[in-house]
């Protein structure tokens, strides 16, 4: 009881966002993933003015496997594409890919989570029991079997991507929904006439706001791993477009040659799923800090 | 409390203690230069708000206290002879279950859920009773869930087979299976239904009664007080603001601690005709900020500048004693009969 | 006992059908014609449309839905556009192949990832604690695919200790199920841990360090079967993500498991392959959850006796209410 109200006296010196970004700074760990993936971001928006595109794309037999140079900084792969090119332009397409495929579920499972939690009863039965089975099917084998019966499109991978984590999102916002459908102050919305639409946007989904940017957060890592997973076997980003998953099926049969360029594609996926998990463990502690521990 | 040593050896011997929880944020100083004696056999009974450090200052007696938390800063506590204190944690095991035991308040959540009762009896036995063969301490396990009125045949039974007042009637039995010299119980009845707490408080004082089991018995229940205790403390802020026998605190004589009168008001009585109660105004001082003076101070009514600077001694009549300048040999005289107006 | 699998079993129907019809549905979406497809581009249109009446193509979806469940039901997939072969064929052909994979990998994850998240929380805030943490941690950013590369250029082409490719022998097995369980093992450590120092802060701990039981005791008779409830029922749903991971591993280290089966069966339009193997992944999944369901079941005496002999349990119940009625 101490500890609530000291923290009441502190939020009362700081704003709301200020109190986060304190306990959020606070994270050591969260702090770096920010860092990283601001320098991530940075080099995925300007990658223009570092490297041309064509360089990244354009096959050149002249130039297959060469070791890294003052030219090709981390060499080039077996179709003479500049490794470093590609690197930074694959920054790119994982991030934006990522981004886009979790808004998109995340507008999917968010509209069915929060109409499922705000009606209850039958409708969330019949719609929770669906995205239940839609969960029982391991995410990959879901996104891997549209992907198989729409055909490998960029389209296609965010779609398949997209529905294969709503559930995800689906339970997150109805968790968060369920409990304040009976709030006194949503229910005197409702007295007052205001529409169910209207109320689950203005005075619920704020509300529930926190899980919603965490699972958000988290995902997006979860989506890029995934996205390299797809274009690694081939059913992914489709060449020559630049994406780590598949440069490390490019060099897997030259891996032998050039270490690096196993490593470097390697790093860069770790590197951004390690970013956004640690932001979004660290957005957790900062927006409830009830549930760190 | 001088007098009182050449009547009987001490069980529990706890002085000057003061004992601090520290988290990177704040210091809470939650006992504060406690001191207290409990005699072989006898019952003595903890009073006092919720905060006041009753449950604190039977952890540290177990030294139980939160780990990297909760601190032991000062003082001794000395049990059966020994310094607890100072005690090495393989001397602290030796002592647990065998010369103290402890009940905590909530039967529901004190046995593990996946072992029998009759193993967690069973264990407590296997832990200090090392000469007991497999067979005489299952005897014994019989013999204490017989003397609390459940059949032995239900030992092979799980926790969650028993009701919350055969639950904590285990917790019991399991702590006083060693017959140990001292018993912590820590309102052992109030998670219960009061039905059910009249029950569990009988076999509990017929069993230490059996053992001769000295018992510190902690609880914000005065009518349970005037049941079961010889001895009765208030505690008030992590102090001991009044000590006495038991008729010593229930005496309608006005030799009280304004604490304990405002805790008495507290209670509904039938025969009063008293229009409402009357609660202690003002809330528990803030424990994180350490006292020059008396820590009832700022919901006294009888608050002097004295009291706020100062300490005020133990006012010692009979064996009765209270921590309060009004009854000091230089107090103020002019205070005094306000309490007895009350 | 028997009832309570029964009613998990009766459950797992509605799922099936839920899966299979999803999986079902999307494969509809193929574009172009599976007839066509068989018979190659050059047939005729008279023997495609012929082909396609016998394949029942042309029923509506709901009938097509239901004589793939009722064939499926007795064992049978379909035939493969490619080989002609029987799918339920190659997937018993293939099937045991993933299962020991995924099941080898379970176990390493098992072997090192519960003892490592248990001393990380017996160990709190100590070294070991910090560095078990950030482990898992970076492990759930690693993609399995490039672990598998990295062990495989490592520890098969440099140091030539384990061969790179194939499933013939154990050893082919070791840097598949090092791969592989990465992601398992991740969860299981920060699972354990978080389980344990839940565990630890329970009233029972703290009773049973008022009996005098020594550390160890504390935690190897009172903390860890407690901590490891929950612990069960993750490893449960983590076999069937990793019978999906499964799929990315065979592909880097070419073992012929369902996985390569449902990669290759895409990337040749394959439909029944394809359908075959990833309903068979996920009705395999589904199978593992419900078998460790029970499994849990039988270790929590909480859920085991609403389950087991019920009668006399009934009957203890009463007898112990009147017990509490009749002393109050």
């Amino acid at each position: 009881m101490r500890k609530e109200k000291k923290q009441v006296k502190n939020s009362k010196k700081r704003s709301r966002a200020g109190m986060i970004w304190y306990r959020f700074r606070k994270n050591k760990l969260a702090l770096i993933g920010l860092i990283v993936l601001i320098v991530m971001a940075i080099l995925a928006l300007i990658a223009p003015l570092i490297v041309s595109y064509e360089k990244a794309t354009k096959q050149n037999a002249s130039l297959r496997m060469k070791p890294p140079s003052a030219e090709h900084i981390f060499g080039t792969d077996p179709y003479g594409r500049d490794v470093f090119a590609r690197i930074i332009w694959g920054a790119r397409t994982s991030l934006s890919v990522g981004i886009e495929t979790v808004f998109f579920s995340l507008l999917m499972g968010g509209t069915i989570g929060a109409v499922a939690g705000y009606f209850g009863g039958k409708v969330d039965d019949i719609l929770m029991r669906f995205m239940d089975i839609l969960l029982a099917i391991p995410s990959l084998v879901l996104a891997l079997s549209i992907v198989a019966a729409l055909g490998t499109s960029l389209t296609n991978l965010m779609l398949a991507l997209a529905i294969a984590r709503t559930p995800q999102f689906a339970r997150v916002v109805r968790a968060s929904v369920m409990p304040l459908r009976d709030m006194e102050y949503v229910e005197a919305a409702r007295a007052c006439g205001t529409s169910t639409a209207r109320i689950l946007l203005k005075h619920i989904i704020p509300n529930a706001f926190g899980p919603i940017v965490v699972q958000t957060t988290i995902q997006i890592g979860n989506a890029i791993l995934n996205i390299s997973s797809l274009s690694f076997v081939g059913l992914g980003i489709q060449p020559p477009a630049p994406e780590w998953g598949s440069m490390l099926s490019d060099v897997k049969d030259y891996m032998r040659q050039e270490p690096l360029q196993v490593l470097a594609p390697g790093i860069a996926i770790i590197l951004t799923v390690f970013a956004f998990n640690r932001i979004g463990d660290g957005l957790r502690d900062a927006l409830d800090p009830r549930l760190k521990n | 409390m001088d007098e009182e040593k050449t009547i009987a050896n001490p069980v529990l011997e706890v002085s000057d203690l003061e004992v601090v929880y520290r988290t990177d944020e704040e210091t809470v100083y939650a006992v504060n230069g406690l001191s207290l004696k409990v005699n072989a056999g006898e019952t003595l009974g903890l009073v006092g708000e919720t905060g006041a450090g009753k449950t604190t200052l039977a952890l540290s007696i177990m030294k139980l206290l939160p780990e990297r938390i909760g601190f032991i800063e000062n003082g001794t506590i000395i049990l059966d002879g020994i310094n607890v204190t100072k005690a090495s944690p393989e001397a602290m095991r030796d002592l647990r279950g065998e010369v103290v035991s402890m009940i905590f308040q909530d039967p529901m959540t004190s046995l593990n859920p996946v072992v029998t009762i009759g193993e967690q009896i069973a264990e407590i036995l296997e832990l200090h009773k090392t000469t007991l063969s497999k067979k005489e301490r299952e005897e014994r396990v019989d013999r204490m869930l017989e003397m609390i009125g459940i059949s032995p045949e239900r030992k092979g039974e799980y926790p969650h087979q028993f009701s919350g007042g055969m639950k904590q009637r285990i917790v019991i039995a399991m702590a006083l299976a060693c017959e140990p010299l001292l018993l912590l119980a820590d309102e052992p009845t109030t998670a219960l239904d009061v039905t059910i707490q009249a029950q569990v408080l009988n076999i509990m004082n017929s069993l230490k009664e059996r053992f001769k089991t000295a018992t510190i018995f902690i609880t914000h229940d005065l009518g349970i007080v005037a049941q079961t205790c010889d001895k009765v403390a208030v505690m008030y802020s992590g102090e001991i603001v009044e000590y006495g026998d038991l008729r010593h605190i229930f005496s309608k004589d006005p030799f009280h601690h304004p604490y304990t009168v405002g805790l008495f008001n507290s209670i509904p009585n039938i025969k009063s005709d008293a229009p409402r109660l009357s609660p202690i105004n003002g809330m528990m001082p803030d424990p994180t900020i350490r006292f020059k003076g008396c820590r009832f101070a700022e919901r006294c009514a009888h608050c002097t500048e004295r009291c706020e600077n100062e300490k005020p001694p133990f006012v010692d009549r009979d064996g009765h004693q209270v921590r309060c300048f009004l009854f000091a040999e230089d107090g103020e005289a002019s205070s005094k009969t306000e309490v007895q107006a009350q | 006992m028997l009832k309570y699998i029964l009613k998990r079993l009766l459950l797992l129907i509605p799922v099936i059908i839920g899966i299979s019809f999803i999986i079902f549905s999307i494969m509809q979406l193929t574009p172009g014609d599976p007839a066509r497809e068989i018979l190659g581009d050059n047939a005729a249109q008279e023997a495609v449309d012929a082909l396609r009446e016998e394949m029942g193509l042309n029923d509506p979806f709901l009938v097509q839905y239901g004589r793939y469940m009722w064939r499926a039901a007795r064992g049978n997939f379909g035939t493969s556009y490619q080989t002609g072969q029987s799918v339920m064929k190659q997937i018993l052909e293939r099937f045991p192949t993933t299962i020991y994979l995924a099941i080898g990998a379970t176990l390493v994850a098992i072997i090192i990832g519960v003892p490592v998240g248990l001393i990380s929380a017996v160990k709190q805030y100590s070294l070991m604690d910090d560095v078990s943490t950030i482990f898992s941690m970076v492990l759930t950013a690693i993609p399995n695919f490039w672990l598998g590369l990295v062990l495989m250029l490592a520890l098969s082409l440099k140091l030539k200790w384990f061969p790179a490719y194939g499933a013939t022998s154990l050893k082919h097995f070791v840097l598949p199920w090092i791969t592989l369980s990465c992601m398992t093992l991740a969860v299981l450590i920060r699972m354990t841990r978080s389980s344990m120092l839940e565990v630890i802060r329970q009233d029972y701990i703290r009773t049973a360090r008022a009996k005098g039981a020594k550390e160890s005791r504390i935690v190897f008779r009172h903390a860890l079967r407690n901590a490891l409830l929950p612990v069960i029922t993750v490893i449960g749903t983590q076999l069937s993500v990793q019978l999906g991971g499964a799929i990315i591993v065979e592909t880097v280290f070419s073992i012929p498991g369902l996985g390569t089966m449902i990669i290759s069966g895409i990337k040749t339009k394959d439909i029944p392959v394809v359908m075959g193997g990833v309903m068979f992944i996920a009705l395999v999944g589904g199978l593992v959850n419900l078998l460790v369901d029970i499994l849990y079941a039988y270790i929590d005496p909480r859920l085991k006796s609403r389950y087991v002999g019920t009668k006399r349990d009934r009957k203890r119940l009463n007898q112990a209410k009147k017990e509490v009625t009749g002393d109050a």
